[in-house]
């Protein structure tokens, strides 16, 4: 019995003191505060903000109807169709462009040296933020919805090679060895022993990046890449905000329609997989 | 002293868990319930710390109406019944003594619960209950590195830090092998014995009932049809609580054609 | 020839050698195809997409990064400030947002049986808030609150407010409630439960949220400078502007290396946390 108690009592020594978490909980208050306090400068509300937050948020339960009635370039729908435009199109090249390089990049497809070339240059692309790339397409090739497209393009490319890379290494080897020993070309395995497998992944990978695209395309137009954003940062600055809400309102109705589709299309293709 | 009284419990879907129970169970009791899987064994022993509500009747612990109780009082009431499940229920991603502390948060305040700043007399009722299922050094242990054996024991060590005066232990052996269910029911019986604890075992092994139960309940279709003590149980009250012969899969060890 | 090509758009019809007759699964790839083309072409005469001009112009995006490079060293100090600035309001953004995120996510869980019309309509009204980018709410912020990067840290902590909680929350409802179920029997009440039961299984999955919440929002926090939130992106559109592109080339150069750093360290302790 003594020994037992002993040994109670050498357990209860090696419980994790509580004061290192004290020391961890005061140190992320003072690191917080000090970058507080380095960073943010609060020049205190605007007299007129709180009126102003009110007659924003009027603007959006009052949405010009001018504006969504508006069937010219000028209108609401055109700038949403422009924008999602911009999203697909960039995306559907992006794609075009990210499957030969996923291929390139995938350990079981080709040799390790092509691999780490062609990793490398994905990863510097996908640390370029997308509206740098905007600021780049839009001083080269000149302001206006090509532009977007393009930096759509090349942005879309980092994120869909790097999940499209993921979905090949993990394929399912016996199908194409199988294929390998009916003696079929690398074309043939690619076309009946790859693309059958991977197919409801990439179309998958595709939405998720539709969706991520649509979202960017909305703020590109702040650099003069097309789409409903600099229209609706124009809205905003300039107080019109009749015209903000209905913006505002289309953005979110396109956004949830196209969240809606792209979900119940993956999850259709998840079913269908099991 | 565990009191039904007509107690009937008709879930929503229409399915009639119990009906017209009616059970008198004594402080220190040690009582197996038997039955079918579906009979309404689980349904029973949720009644009693009010996991499930009852349709009619009474159910009385100690003289407090358990239908009545709700919110504070409830949880106030539930302190001191402790419970016991098949799956364990344990947090895998965290230690043994972690677990085992977590009984004693229904006692804290708000802010050392969130905190995780235990006192020391409950670091060491939690040892110590460690100790009584003999798995003292296993205390620093992450939950998921033990074995199922082990980990029905923290969690039989999770319920006695909370000081219960009842345990109900929900198919606690099930997902166990012969050998750990023996253990386990070994540490069941001796704290039944040692520290006078009311036990109420659901439990689908005949063999194991008979063997560590002093009292067994039959249960079929939600009707009590057997209650009385260990020594009276025959094949003939066996045929009548399952409805059928008894197979090999109502044994935990005697299997027939061995 | 022709006729083998088309049979792709319509199931065939085999014979076998011992006479059944089997039909083709119907297959829509072709005809996805053929709508998704069209539509491209569609979306190429909107966006005035023009090849022969991104050819002819794509030697000038060339010069552009070439221009950048050297990239102008001296300039660094003078940028310091504001990309320390864009990083601080990430990450404060970041902490806030997911503060404020884990004890509400809980309550947005349908496992713990709340109020479900409270459920759906808080969750409804954020996945309306999600479809916004961060810099609507950091143009309004800035109006309101003036401009500055209070705005930036605010909005930074709205979006990420709003992606964190369904993360959570679609994770929880995937936790096993078992240990839950043994707490309530204790006595504890539901917070308690839910700090150590949930709680302990959502740790890891919660801090790897947070690093990618704090990745994406480097990348856009830089583009907020654009309506006065604080930050680098505005210096970076000046600097272009006034053609001085060995500066432009250095915060490029310093944004992408930062990225690429906060990722990679994200990367390998997320690696550790889905391991641990």
């Amino acid at each position: 019995m003594s020994n037992n108690r002993l040994s109670i009592d050498q357990q209860l020594e090696k419980f994790p003191k509580s004061w290192p978490k004290f020391v961890a909980i005061f140190l992320s208050i003072v690191i917080i505060y000090i970058l507080i306090s380095i960073t943010i400068t609060f020049k205190g509300i605007n007299p007129k903000g709180l009126m102003i937050a009110l007659s924003a948020f009027k603007g959006l339960f009052t949405p010009s109807l001018s504006l969504i009635t508006n069937l010219t370039q000028y209108g609401l729908l055109y700038m949403l169709f422009e924008t999602l435009a911009i999203a697909f199109l960039g995306t559907v090249l992006g794609v075009v462009i990210s499957i030969p390089l996923a291929f390139l990049a995938s350990r079981n497809i080709c040799p390790k040296w092509v691999n780490s070339i062609v990793l490398t240059i994905i990863s510097i692309i996908r640390a370029f933020p997308a509206f740098m790339l905007g600021i780049m397409f839009v001083k080269s090739i000149g302001p206006g919805a090509f532009a977007g497209v393009l930096s759509m393009t090349v942005g879309s490319v980092g994120m869909l090679s790097k999940l499209l890379i993921e979905a090949i290494e993990d394929l399912n080897p016996g199908i194409t060895e199988a294929l390998d020993a009916a003696g079929c070309s690398t074309f043939e395995k690619i076309r009946y022993g790859i693309i059958p497998q991977l197919s409801s992944n990439i179309i998958s990978i595709v939405l998720y990046r539709l969706d991520i695209n649509v979202k960017n395309a909305t703020i590109l137009g702040i650099v003069q890449a097309g789409g409903i954003g600099a229209q609706l940062i124009f809205a905003i600055g300039a107080r019109r905000w009749n015209d903000c809400g209905a913006m505002l309102l289309g953005i979110i109705i396109m956004t949830l329609l196209l969240e809606w589709f792209s979900t119940s299309v993956r999850r259709k293709l998840a079913g269908s997989k099991d | 002293m565990i009191k039904f009284e007509h107690v009937d419990k008709v879930y929503s879907n229409g399915t009639k868990a119990l009906s017209d129970v009616n059970l008198e169970i004594q402080q220190g009791e040690f009582v197996a319930i038997i039955g079918l899987s579906g009979a309404g064994k689980s349904t029973l022993i949720r009644t009693i710390n009010k996991m499930i509500d009852i349709t009619s009747g009474k159910l009385t612990v100690n003289d407090i109406d358990v239908e009545k109780l709700q919110g504070k009082k409830l949880r106030t009431f539930r302190r001191k019944i402790g419970m016991v499940f098949q799956s364990f229920n344990l947090v895998m991603r965290t230690s043994v003594i972690n677990n085992v502390l977590s009984a004693r948060v229904a006692d804290m305040s708000f802010i050392r619960t969130l905190l995780g700043l235990y006192s020391k007399q409950d670091k060491i009722k939690a040892l110590t209950a460690l100790d009584k299922v003999g798995i003292l050094d296993k205390a620093y242990s992450r939950a998921d590195q033990l074995s199922g054996g082990q980990q029905q024991r923290v969690a039989l060590a999770r319920t006695l830090a909370q000081d219960p005066q009842i345990i109900l232990a929900d198919e606690p052996v099930a997902a166990l092998d012969p050998v750990m269910a023996d253990v386990v029911m070994e540490d069941f019986k001796r704290i039944n014995k040692e520290m006078n604890i009311t036990v109420l075992i659901n439990i689908h092994h005949v063999d194991l009932a008979l063997q560590y139960a002093d009292r067994i309940i039959g249960i079929n279709a939600g009707k009590i049809v057997f209650d009385g003590p260990t020594e009276k149980i025959n094949n003939d009250i066996l045929k009548m609580i399952y409805g059928r012969e008894l197979t090999d899969d109502d044994m935990m060890k005697e299997k027939k054609d061995d | 020839m022709i006729k083998d090509f088309l049979h792709i758009f319509y199931p065939q019809t085999y014979k076998l050698a011992n006479g059944k007759e089997v039909k083709e699964k119907f297959n829509a790839a072709p005809y996805i195809t053929i709508i998704v083309i069209i539509f491209a072409i569609i979306c190429g005469k909107v966006t005035g997409f023009d090849l022969p001009r991104m050819f002819a112009r794509g030697k000038q995006f060339w010069e552009l990064i070439g221009k950048m490079f050297p990239p102008n060293w001296a300039f660094f100090s003078s940028m310091k400030k504001p990309m320390i600035d864009t990083i601080v309001m990430s990450l404060l953004g970041t902490v806030f947002g997911c503060l404020l995120a884990l004890p509400m996510s809980f309550y947005l869980s349908a496992n713990f049986k709340l109020n479900k019309t409270y459920l759906t309509i808080h969750r409804g009204v954020l996945s309306l808030l999600r479809t916004l980018p961060t810099l609507v709410y950091a143009q309004l912020l800035s109006i309101v609150i003036g401009t500055g990067t209070l705005a930036g840290t605010i909005s930074i902590t709205i979006f990420t407010y709003t992606i964190c909680v369904k993360m959570l929350y679609e994770h929880i409802e995937t936790l096993d409630m078992g240990p839950y179920e043994a707490l309530q029997s204790t006595g504890a009440s539901r917070p308690k439960c839910m700090i150590k039961a949930i709680y302990p299984q959502l740790r890891g999955y919660f801090y790897s949220t947070v690093l990618y919440c704090f990745e994406t929002n480097v990348r856009s926090a830089a583009i907020l400078g654009y309506v006065g939130a604080g930050g680098i992106g505005v210096q970076i559109n000046e600097q272009l502007t006034w053609r001085r592109y060995g500066n432009t080339g250095l915060m490029v150069l310093v944004l992408v290396i930062t990225v690429v750093i906060i990722e990679t360290i994200s990367r390998n302790i997320r690696k550790k946390l889905v391991q641990g």
